[in-house]
């Protein structure tokens, strides 16, 4: 037991090494599109474990993740463009404002079970694609441009992606520390025991609607920040990118499935693979095919489909299983 | 001595099948109840109403005094009624010792206090030694004791049994009984619907019987045994 706790913290101590050294050498050998895949990994990666606190946690699948992470993208812009709110509150108001959201949608949400809450959740991410195009006040379909200026500082403007992969693994930090503290707590353990089997939780003394609740509240403000993090690192927010069944909602997800959602770690690990390798494939293949429509998504699904079939329990899931067994 | 449970004229339908149709009951502190009749006479039903899983269409449920009849399960819970399933409900992916932790966080939240509390109803339920197994891999008798274990936890004072001794064999039904009868000089009132009347007639000081969703003989073990009606719900009239 000491040995594998160790050898953990050891695993831990490496990865956490890393993810400090890394943005800044790339940058400095001049690998700028490699941190930008490390930021966005990371990005996805706060959301991937936002939406396992719901997933692999609570039991609840969630295919409209983006509108959290899209009102979370939203509140940065609005605060900073209509009211020069610094995007550093801005980033905390954004899961503020999405934590709220997931309260007010969960008595409507909460009442389905199983694929029927799945197909509410794809269903509200349309909803929200769709009003925010129509709505002026965001700037309709065209979206909305975070104002230049010369306080960049005060605007989070720096070039190249290295600051905002710091300023990243800053929230990822604070959302570890959070997530492992409830999943650890009477929270985690009633949290699962809906996911098992929610009469059994009900016979047990757990008010099953409050707990799903403050699950979907969490998980929703620490997407709503991911979210918060692409306006402050691409400066631009329009809801067709944002409100995205495929690219936002299924991403997220995706990175959570193959990271593997019984683990803790695993949707950040998911992210770290899935990332950068539909980064790569993206750059390179519609590169080399470019009269292909959509042969990018096409490669990615079959990556997704050998990962299902080789290691159903998710990356890490995998690793744990091997472990157990030797 | 105060009632702990009435069951007032409850009647509840599933569309045109009527499941229960007006039962009343009393149960004391303390007491010792087997609940019996043929499939499909209402005794699971009856526990879903009593447990808040289902609203009955008439009648009350009174509990210490207090009329609970609209009570979620999970404040039914709080208020000390505990339950086991006839088909067994273990949290699969997880172990024994977090399936029965869970039971013992209703009235704590330290989870320390609570693995202590949960290894106390481990050892009463007859599960020691198999904290760390998974519970979908347990065996039936286990998963039963599992169920049993949980219930425990939550430190009840009426604890709805269903089925507890089905399918197992007689020796282990013998030490389930024991088991069980060790829980009530704890002082928890127990209900047990059962079928195997080896676990019933060896449990029980008062038998209540259901037939066809209504209350056709209550008594003590041997009056009940003997009752004409009930031989006859049993056998099919004509027999014996």
């Amino acid at each position: 037991m000491a040995g594998s706790l160790a050898r953990i913290n050891l695993y831990h101590a490496t990865g956490i090494a890393t993810l400090l050294v890394l943005p800044f050498l790339l940058d400095s050998i001049g690998m700028a599109f490699y941190v930008n895949m490390i930021f966005l990994a990371l990005m996805y990666g706060i959301a991937a474990l936002a939406w396992n606190l719901m997933m692999g946690y609570t039991g609840l699948f969630s295919l409209g993740h983006a509108v959290f992470f899209g009102v979370g993208s939203y509140t940065v812009a609005i605060l900073a463009l209509y009211y020069n709110v610094t995007p550093w509150v801005g980033l905390i108001l954004a899961g503020v404002t999405a934590g709220l959201l997931g309260l007010v949608l969960s008595p409507p949400l909460l009442r389905l079970r199983s694929h029927w809450f799945t197909l509410a959740t794809i269903a509200l991410g349309e909803i929200f694609r769709l009003s925010f195009a129509h709505w002026d006040y965001v700037g309709g379909s065209s979206g909305l441009q975070m104002p230049i200026s010369e306080r960049r500082l005060y605007y989070l403007q720096f070039t190249g992606a290295t600051i905002y992969s710091y300023i990243a693994l800053g929230v990822l930090a604070v959302e570890l520390i959070v997530l492992w503290r409830i999943v650890n707590s009477r929270i985690g353990f009633y949290l699962q025991t809906i996911r098992e089997d929610e009469l059994v939780a009900q016979t047990l003394g757990i008010n099953t609607f409050k707990y799903k609740t403050i699950a979907l509240a969490i998980s929703a403000f620490f997407t709503g920040i991911a979210g918060g993090l692409y306006t402050v690192r691409f400066r631009y927010v329009d809801p067709f990118a944002l409100f995205d069944l495929i690219t936002i909602s299924t991403y997220i997800a995706v990175a959570g499935i193959i990271g593997g959602i019984y683990t803790f770690l695993g949707p950040l690990i998911g992210s770290f693979i899935f990332i950068p390798v539909s980064e790569y494939v993206r750059a390179n293949i519609v590169q080399a095919f470019p009269r292909i429509y959509g042969l990018h998504v096409t490669v990615l699904g079959v990556i997704l489909l050998v990962i299902s079939l080789f290691a159903p329990e998710g990356i890490l899931g995998y690793l744990k299983k091997r472990r157990e067994k030797r | 001595m105060k009632p702990l449970l009435e069951v007032v004229n409850v009647y509840k339908r599933f569309g045109g099948v009527v499941a229960l149709k007006g039962v009343s009951l009393t149960v004391m502190p303390g007491e010792r109840v087997g609940l019996i009749g043929p499939n499909g006479a209402g005794k699971t039903t009856l526990f879903n109403v009593i447990s808040g899983i289902y609203q009955p269409d008439e009648g009350k449920v009174i509990y210490r005094g207090v009329d609970i009849t609209k009570w979620p399960p999970h404040k039914r819970s709080r208020a000390g009624i505990a339950r086991t399933f006839q088909i067994v409900r273990p949290l699969a992916n997880m172990s024994v010792l977090d399936n029965v932790t869970v039971g013992a966080l209703m009235k704590r939240s330290d989870i320390e206090e609570a693995r202590k509390i949960a290894y106390e109803a481990i050892r009463i339920a007859g599960l020691e030694g198999k904290e760390d197994v998974l519970a979908k891999d347990l065996n039936l008798v286990e998963k039963k004791r599992l169920e049993l274990a949980r219930a425990l936890a939550t430190d009840p004072q009426l604890l709805l049994l269903d089925e507890i001794a089905a399918g197992l064999r007689p020796r282990e039904v013998d030490s389930l009984v024991d088991t069980l009868l060790n829980v009530s000089r704890r002082g928890i009132t127990i209900i047990m619907v059962e079928h195997v009347m080896r676990a019933v007639m060896n449990f029980a000081e008062r038998i209540i019987v259901l037939h066809f969703g209504e209350k056709i003989a209550e008594g003590d073990p041997r009056e009940v045994a003997n009752n004409k009606l009930v031989v006859e719900a049993y056998l099919g009239i004509g027999v014996g």
